[in-house]
């Protein structure tokens, strides 16, 4: 009777387990520029092979947690970082958006930060340099 | 007097269940609806994205229906003074494709919006009730931000109006730069008429036809889905609420979503898992895997790019 008790323990256990995908992983951390967080803008994580580009908002202090879709976190792999920040153009008019971030972040062909994702929780702490 | 409490003791035990038992019976029924729940969901979303694939389906219709009536697809009416002659009344595609929705009745009571400039508070000003019809084919069921109407669209801050899961594909028009590094290197032309996809707020001053969609009708994106509350750009039935662009990759989602950075939101994402669903311009449905390569994904975006393209 005792082992009956503990069967469906045993089958939850492995249920949680199950949903552990070794090919997932999450990545969160913040953004600092000149020794400060930064306040706003986009964190995208390029797959250095083919794959889907995982994206964050940043928080106003400085803090994101990549998404793919509406799905919280990214494949494990390489991935090459952006980080942006623009003013916003007013709607309406002609005005065009000015960059805030050094100019080397803005693409994956230039950006210097690099990341990889392993199965899990993974801390990525962006530090930006002019 | 020895013997019968024993008889009874047994039967006491016939009667009633014990302890143990109790708990194995929850636990199994537990387990039974720990994995019947998932299954319930799983039915439940791919419900939902039949529906929306559904709702796509009537725009590819309505707007092969519209074409035959007018010879051109239907156009926006920037409320802006973009080059385009007044009235500038900010009347919306999906507004212009109402009688082939089976909403003939809402399109007449749109009529008075055909008369002077929204930002003189004429135009769709004129028709405040109306932009609250919420009709149900403007909706997927898996926006649930779509569901009930909003205060805090773009240029109607503080108006109660319906809004929409659905909007048309601009092409790559790099919306207030906000995507730099977009692969197709397309600057912003939203404000315009030089948009290279279908659907933009001042396509009254354009006209698109058929014939001038050379990547091909079935090579060409026209309508997809956006997630209502990631961009807040959504009222019905007005010009600057009824497109997006294809400058962002496809499914970007931001939590917590940033609609006051119009720039990097005015894109097209959904609530299903991992896809989007487009109508597309030869009036089919697809969904578009959010895996999907975003320069591919542009060039399915261009009506007349001249790329080899075809949507998977």
């Amino acid at each position: 009777m005792r082992y009956l008790l503990l069967a469906p323990g045993a089958v939850l256990f492995l249920t949680v387990l199950g949903c552990s995908d070794p090919n997932w992983g999450s990545a969160s951390g913040t953004v600092t520029t000149n020794g400060k967080p930064l306040a706003s803008g986009v964190v995208a994580f390029h797959p250095t092979n083919d794959g889907p580009v995982a994206v964050s908002s940043i928080s106003p202090d400085g803090r994101f947690k990549a998404m793919t879709g509406a799905k919280a976190g990214l494949s494990v792999g390489e991935y090459k970082v952006t980080v942006i920040d623009q003013t916003i153009p007013k709607m309406g008019t002609t005005e065009s958006a000015k960059l805030l971030t050094p100019a080397k972040y803005m693409s994956e062909k230039t950006t210097d930060l690099t990341v990889t994702i392993k199965a899990g929780p993974n801390a990525v702490n962006l530090i930006l340099n002019d | 007097m020895l013997s019968a409490p024993i008889p009874n003791r047994r039967s006491r035990s016939r009667e009633a269940f014990t302890l143990i038992e109790l708990l194995v019976v929850i636990a199994i029924i537990a387990i039974l609806i720990a994995l019947l729940v998932p299954a319930v969901q799983k039915v439940r979303d791919s419900a939902a994205k039949t529906q929306c694939i559904n709702n796509l389906k009537q725009f590819g219709i309505a707007i092969h229906s519209h074409h035959d009536n007018f010879k051109h697809i239907p156009e926006s009416v920037s409320p802006w003074g973009e080059g385009g002659p007044p009235p500038r009344t900010g009347r919306g595609w999906i507004l212009k494709v109402l009688p082939y929705l089976d909403q003939q009745p809402l399109f007449d009571a749109f009529a008075p919006s055909l008369v002077g400039d929204m930002f003189s508070g004429q135009g769709l000003m004129n028709c405040v009730p109306q932009l609250q019809a919420n009709i149900s084919v403007t909706r997927c069921p898996a926006d649930d931000g779509a569901r009930g109407l909003s205060t805090s669209e773009y240029q109607f801050s503080g108006t109660l109006v319906a809004v929409t899961s659905y909007k048309g594909v601009i092409g790559t028009a790099n919306m207030g730069g906000g995507w730099p590094t977009s692969p197709s290197g397309t600057t912003d032309g939203h404000n315009g008429i030089l948009n290279n996809g279908l659907f933009f707020r001042n396509s009254y001053q354009v006209k698109i036809k058929f014939a001038q969609v050379t990547d091909g009708l079935s090579n060409t994106l026209a309508v997809g889905e956006d997630i209502h509350d990631q961009s807040s750009h959504g009222a019905t039935y007005y010009a600057n609420g009824d497109y997006a662009s294809c400058h962002a990759p496809l499914n970007t989602i931001f939590i917590p979503p940033i609609p006051g950075n119009w720039p990097r939101v005015m894109s097209f994402r959904s609530q299903h898992l991992n896809t989007v669903n487009f109508c597309v311009a030869d009036g089919s449905v697809r969904s578009l895997s959010q895996s999907v390569d975003w320069l591919t994904y542009q060039r399915m975006c261009t009506r007349a790019g001249g790329e080899p393209v075809q949507i998977p």
